[in-house]
Parts: C-alpha cells; sequence; structure tokens
C-alpha cells in the first residue's frame, strides 16, 4: 500500500512537470498591444484597462471637441442670420446651415465609422484566432459535445454579425445620415420617418441577434454540459471496473490532465477576454466621446438654433449611438462566447 | 466605399435642391403643395432606389464559416490530452516496475507499451535477475498493472 501512495506521489509529481496540453492565445493585434495588461489576473487587467481608458479620454474628448465647437458656432451664427431685421432668407439661411454642419458632421462621423467598421472586422478576426484555442483546451479537458456547439454556434453568430454589419448596417448608417441632412435640408416628413424606420430596423437586428446568440449558448450550455458530464461518469465508472493500480493510475493521471487543461484554458480565456476589451476600448473612447459631446451639441444648440438644425445634430448623435452599439455587440458576443468556454467543464 | 460615397452626394444633392426649389417664394395658386409633392417625391425615389438593387445572398457568410462545426478542433484538442495522459501513464507504471524490482533488490530497465485507452498493454524488460525475482516481478506486473505474461518481454 505503502509503495503504491509512493507511486501515486510520483505521478502528481511527474504532473507538474508535464504540460499537458500546450495551447496559447493568440497575439492581440499591433493597434491594441500598448493597452494590453501585464498581467494574468481578469480583476488586476480590468483595472488597468480602465485606468488607460482615463488616460485616452482627454485625446478623445479634444478630438470630437472640435467638430462640436464648429457645430455650436454655425448653430449661433445662423441664429443671428435669422434675427436680423429684415430677413425675408430665413429658409435658405437654414438650408445653408443644415448643408454646412451635414459636412461638417458627416467627415467626422465617416471616419469614426470607418473606425468601427474596422474595429468589428479586428474583434471577428480576433475571435476567428482565439475560438479553435479554447475550444481545443475545453475539449481536452472533457468538454468535447460542448466545445464543438459553441465553436460551431460562436463561428457562426461571428461571422453572420460581421456580415451583416460590413455589408448591410455599415451602408444604412450612411443612408440614416443622408437622409437627416435631406430631413433638414427639406423638412420632409417622410424622409423623417424613412430614417426612423432605418435606425429602428438597426438596432432591431442588432437586438435579435444577441438574443438569438444568447439563447444559443444557454441551450448549448443545457444540453452539450449534459452529454459530457455523462461521458465522464461513463469513463469513470470504466476506470472503476479496472485492477485498483491501473485504474489509480488511469484515474490520476485522466485528472492531472483536465486539471492542467482547464488552467490552461482559465489562461487563454483571460488573455482572450482583456484583448477583446483592449481592441475594443480606444474605438469605443472615440465614438463615445463623439456620441457624447453630440448629445450636449444638440442640447446647447437647441437653446438658440433651430428645431431642423437641432435635430439633424441629434440625427448625427444617434448615427453615433447605433455605431457604439455595433462594436458592442460584436465585442459582447466574443465576451459571452468566452465565458461560456470557461465555464464549461469549470 | 465608392457605391455609398455616390450615393451619399446624390441623396445630399438631391435634397438641397428640394431646398432651394421650396426656399423660393411660394406662387399664387396651389403651385407651392405641388412643387413640395413632387420634391417629396423625388427624394424619396433618389433614397430608396438603391434598396431595388439589394443582393441578399451576399449577406450569407462564406460557405467555410458557416459550415465549420469544430469537430476536428475538438478531436485534436482530445487528442492531444489523451497523448499527455498515456505519456503520464507510460511513466507511471515504469516508475512502479522498478520501484518493484528495488524492493527485490534487482536492477531493471522497464519500457511500458501504453493502448490508446490509456491501460498498459506491453512490457519490455531489461536486466539480470534471478529466476525467483523474475517470477516474483512478472506475476505483480500481471496482477497490478493487468499486463499478461505473454506481453512481457524479458531482455538479459
Amino acid at each position: 500500500m505503502k509503495k503504491v501512495l509512493l507511486t501515486l506521489a510520483l505521478v502528481f509529481l511527474l504532473v507538474g512537470t508535464v504540460q499537458a496540453v500546450e495551447y496559447t492565445a493568440p497575439t492581440v493585434p499591433e493597434q491594441a498591444q500598448s493597452l494590453m495588461p501585464p498581467t494574468e489576473s481578469f480583476g488586476e487587467g480590468a483595472k488597468y484597462l480602465l485606468k488607460e481608458g482615463i488616460r485616452l479620454l482627454e485625446p478623445s474628448f479634444k478630438e470630437a471637441a472640435g467638430a462640436c465647437l464648429g457645430v455650436i458656432a454655425i448653430s449661433l451664427l445662423a441664429s443671428l442670420l435669422r434675427s436680423l431685421p429684415g430677413t425675408s432668407t430665413s429658409a435658405a439661411v437654414e438650408l445653408a446651415c443644415g448643408v454646412a454642419i451635414g459636412g461638417l458632421l458627416l467627415s467626422s462621423a465617416h471616419s469614426l465609422i470607418q473606425l468601427g467598421a474596422q474595429t468589428v472586422n479586428s474583434l471577428s478576426e480576433y475571435g476567428k484566432l482565439l475560438l479553435p484555442v479554447l475550444t481545443g483546451a475545453l475539449a481536452a479537458q472533457g468538454g468535447i459535445t460542448s466545445a464543438t456547439a459553441l465553436y460551431a454556434g460562436t463561428m457562426v453568430f461571428n461571422s453572420v454579425l460581421c456580415t451583416i454589419i460590413a455589408r448591410l448596417l455599415i451602408p444604412m448608417l450612411y443612408g440614416s445620415l443622408a437622409l437627416a441632412i435631406a430631413n433638414c435640408a427639406t423638412a420632409e416628413p417622410v424622409l423623417k420617418q424613412l430614417q426612423s424606420f432605418i435606425n429602428w430596423l438597426m438596432t432591431w437586428a442588432l437586438k435579435l441577434i444577441i438574443y438569438a446568440f444568447t439563447g444559443y449558448m444557454g441551450i448549448t450550455n443545457v444540453i452539450s454540459g449534459g452529454a459530457d458530464a455523462a461521458a465522464i461518469k461513463a469513463t469513470k465508472l470504466t476506470i472503476s471496473g479496472m485492477v485498483p493500480v491501473v485504474g489509480g493510475m488511469l484515474s490520476d493521471a485522466s485528472e492531472a490532465v483536465l486539471v492542467s487543461a482547464g488552467l490552461v484554458k482559465r489562461a487563454v480565456g483571460i488573455y482572450g477576454l482583456l484583448a477583446v476589451l483592449a481592441i475594443w476600448l480606444t474605438p469605443f473612447l472615440r465614438i463615445g466621446t463623439q456620441y457624447l459631446l453630440l448629445k450636449a451639441s444638440s442640447a446647447i444648440s437647441g437653446v438658440f438654433g433651430s428645431k431642423r438644425i437641432t435635430g439633424l445634430v441629434q440625427d448625427f448623435s444617434k448615427a453615433m449611438g447605433l455605431l457604439l452599439s455595433m462594436t458592442g455587440t460584436i465585442c459582447l458576443l466574443l465576451l459571452i462566447s468566452t465565458v461560456c468556454f470557461l465555464k464549461g467543464m469549470g | 466605399m465608392d457605391g455609398i460615397r455616390q450615393y451619399l452626394l446624390t441623396v445630399i444633392t438631391a435634397a438641397v435642391l428640394c431646398g432651394i426649389l421650396e426656399a423660393i417664394p411660394a406662387q399664387k395658386g396651389s403651385g407651392n403643395a405641388v412643387r413640395k409633392l413632387i420634391c417629396g417625391l423625388f427624394l424619396t425615389v433618389t433614397v430608396a432606389a438603391p434598396l431595388t438593387r439589394l443582393d441578399f445572398t451576399q449577406w450569407i457568410p462564406e460557405e467555410a464559416l458557416w459550415n465549420q462545426d469544430g469537430s476536428d478542433i475538438a478531436a485534436a484538442g482530445a487528442e492531444a490530452a489523451a497523448i499527455e495522459r498515456n505519456a503520464i501513464i507510460k511513466s507511471a507504471a515504469e516508475t512502479y516496475i522498478l520501484d518493484k524490482a528495488a524492493a527485490l533488490e534487482v536492477s531493471l530497465t522497464a519500457e511500458v507499451t501504453v493502448s490508446e485507452d490509456g491501460t498498459p498493454e506491453s512490457v519490455i524488460l531489461s536486466g539480470v535477475l534471478s529466476p525467483y525475482a523474475r517470477q516474483v516481478l512478472s506475476n505483480t506486473i500481471a496482477s497490478d498493472l493487468a499486463i499478461a505474461k505473454e506481453r512481457q518481454k524479458w531482455i538479459g
């Protein structure tokens, strides 16, 4: 008995030196490398990202403030021109100001939309590298059915969302902005309604995808998690029917590999979570700051500007909000799937 | 991207044109209402025209991505884990045999082969030992490690 115990202790000593499954997280893209926390703890990493986010807030704010100050200046000028005695060109002033504000905001919105599209693409591409690693690690941990189902679902939702954003929602966002400018210039109710419909459709599409994805993940976790648990129970039953020494060796070795694979999966998962957040942080701050400052500008221009001009600024802020939702949805999708992989098999 | 730029320019130009038309002071009669209606129709057609050219098939992700089920990746992960597990078992079984041999004050080397399911399958033992020690060790390997005597190869 003493010898058996000694042997088992040796097995555990061996396990310490053997890397059960060698999986490493894919390196974060170059543009987010400077934001990657130098830690393996998620809590510490999140704190680091928050600190970096606050540091990045100032340049983002300065960048967004330029366009917003321009909007306020044009609104103020329009208000002054309208208030001049004897002017009968109120509609022309309105039109000229609408086009000027539209042009001013469109150039900054265009660069932010491009940034948003690029972020969606970067996140999706990173996900395509990260998910196979997590799938392999989860399968090595004994969750073969869960890993297969989670991977299949995440990859499909990831590519569907990425395709829809790139080929449908981004063009629709431009369309919404064009309608906003057209509506400001002509005050046609049909344009406003069409724009509201486009915005609603974009929001609805994003919500539908994320609801469907979370539903799929929930169902998959229950069904495939049960299948994996049953498979592991069956293996344990087989081992228990073996010769004691062999059964003990097999049981300890399997346990050691599972624990080791779990540790690897956890490390890859945490790195992946932090990498996804690091990729998302800068675009989120730039778009988010623009969104907030446009909201503030519309409130300020509402004091002295016309309803049409205020409406146009509001429409641009809504567009930035939708862009935030798009990047946020793909980020959330990757975070949820990574957490599901981490939760699989404990 | 060129398509989007073209679309934006078209819609904005149309809107500016309509805005200029509407900004012209109204004439007598119902001309103003008709002008507004025509502008509205023109803008709606300009905005909605690209929608008729939408190709829904381009939204379907690439076939390779759509059909990926991850079973090959999961199988590779499970296989890697099995290889590592078998390496641990092989090492543990060899250590066990050497430990038993040391108890009999015998020096030998052991090379255990492990089957795919992780059970020790066969063993090659080399060393000089007495028939008694060989008999005891062979019995122990057969009973504890379930390696039948015919799958034990003795060298030396």
